[in-house]
């Protein structure tokens, strides 16, 4: 691994975090307030790519665990692991990888549409693929009293889907070199 | 007694090695996980409280995490007495609140630091797959650096923003925000380079930073 790479999947760990630590945004006509971190697991992989996209959530998780409070409304600590959302956090670096690996893909003729259904089958669609069940297990819920539980959430959610595939597409062209490295970037260079 | 200093028993449960709090940590939520009885269950709860008096966890570092605990045990039991299954609802609670207790102890009885030496020492084996570890701990440290340099970074553009009167607080400021963190990035990357961190090999990644 190059001293870029490091750096990199240090920064989007650390844009994870920051991200998280910003106020929740009440959304009128959405009871749930949005918190900003699942669009760091989206940018992660979709501008880091699937391999340092999912380093960079592990390393997240990684410093969560060691008890830094930078998960949305300052949680932190093993208890988060312990919590009933539990399964929403450790669902991070695969809905990174998977974004990742589609954008991989998609980067030389990169589509902004694309991108969002994207953002939705992974950071939306695998995140609650992993959060629902285990969040009916601790609670003692059954999948589909789960499933509605969470659905207050997927308002918030698709809009963040939207915002990660709008700032991915900047990103792309404000720093094309973020993705220098990985083959389908070379290959799409002119 | 000057409260920011931790006591004789703070000291004690500190100085215990990490593996064995985190070792006992599995086994008390093994348990939780094989008992049924809330009688059971509350005393392991209870229990778990009194660890904290033995720990000499002062009592307002209990506030938060209790607060929490109230709100999702208040959701769960609220839920299931609705559904007709108060039992199970009782019993959900109860395992909730024992690990959630016993995790949160672990964390309040161990620093950040020695947390990540344990990470790190446990990981070492993972070399011979090629993930250095010395590479993890730069990853680690470089990542609570980065942590407030964003932060400042973002309440810098929302001044910006502010000061030219357009609305301090949209998402889109993520845009400037991850290419100015890329290119800070990649002047450290490039300065690592310079020192030799990356090793002989890695002579190429300048390609990126300059094209």
């Amino acid at each position: 691994m190059k001293s870029r790479d490091i750096v990199h999947i240090s920064l989007f760990a650390a844009l994870t975090a920051a991200l998280g630590l910003l106020p929740a945004i009440p959304v009128p006509l959405i009871a749930v307030p949005i918190t900003a971190q699942t669009l760091g697991v989206m940018l992660a992989g979709a501008l880091l790519g699937a391999r340092r996209g999912a380093l960079a959530m592990l390393l997240f998780m990684a410093l969560v665990a060691a008890g830094l409070p930078i998960l949305s409304g300052g949680r932190g600590g093993l208890a988060v692991f312990a919590g009933p959302t539990v399964g929403f956090f450790l669902a991070f670096p695969f809905a990174a990888f998977f974004i990742g690996w589609c954008m991989d893909r998609l980067w030389p003729r990169f589509n902004i549409v694309q991108a969002f259904a994207v953002n939705v089958v992974g950071g939306i669609g695998l995140i609650y693929l992993f959060g629902i069940p285990l969040l009916g297990m601790i609670a003692g819920l059954q999948f589909g009293q789960a499933a509605w539980a969470s659905l207050a959430f997927l308002p918030g959610d698709l809009l963040k889907a939207g915002a990660a595939a709008a700032i991915t597409a900047a990103v792309r062209r404000g720093y094309p070199s973020v993705r220098a490295g990985s083959q389908a970037a070379i290959a799409g260079n002119p | 007694m000057n409260p920011s200093q931790p006591g004789r028993r703070a000291r004690a449960a500190r100085a215990l090695p990490v593996g064995h709090k985190l070792a006992a940590l599995a086994i008390f939520c093994a348990g939780l996980a094989w008992m049924s009885a809330p009688a059971a269950l509350a005393a392991m709860v209870l229990a778990c409280l009194l660890l904290y008096g033995a720990a000499g966890v002062p009592a307002r570092r209990l506030r938060r995490p209790l607060a929490g605990l109230a709100v999702m045990a208040a959701a769960i039991l609220a839920f299931h007495f609705a559904a007709g299954s108060f039992a199970l609802g009782l019993r959900s609670a109860l395992v909730l609140a024992g690990g959630i207790l016993a995790a949160n102890l672990v964390t309040e009885t161990t620093r950040v630091t020695d947390m990540m030496d344990t990470f790190e020492r446990w990981l070492a084996p993972l070399s011979r797959l090629g993930l250095d570890p010395a590479r993890i701990s730069a990853m680690l440290a470089m990542t609570i650096r980065f942590i407030p340099f964003l932060s400042n970074e973002l309440h810098t553009m929302q001044q910006a923003r502010f000061a030219r009167g357009a609305r301090p607080h949209s998402v889109m400021l993520a845009v400037p925000l991850v290419i100015s963190a890329l290119r800070s990035g990649d002047e450290l990357a490039a300065a690592l380079d310079a020192r030799g961190f990356g090793g002989a090999a890695d002579h190429n990644l300048d390609k990126g930073a300059l094209s």
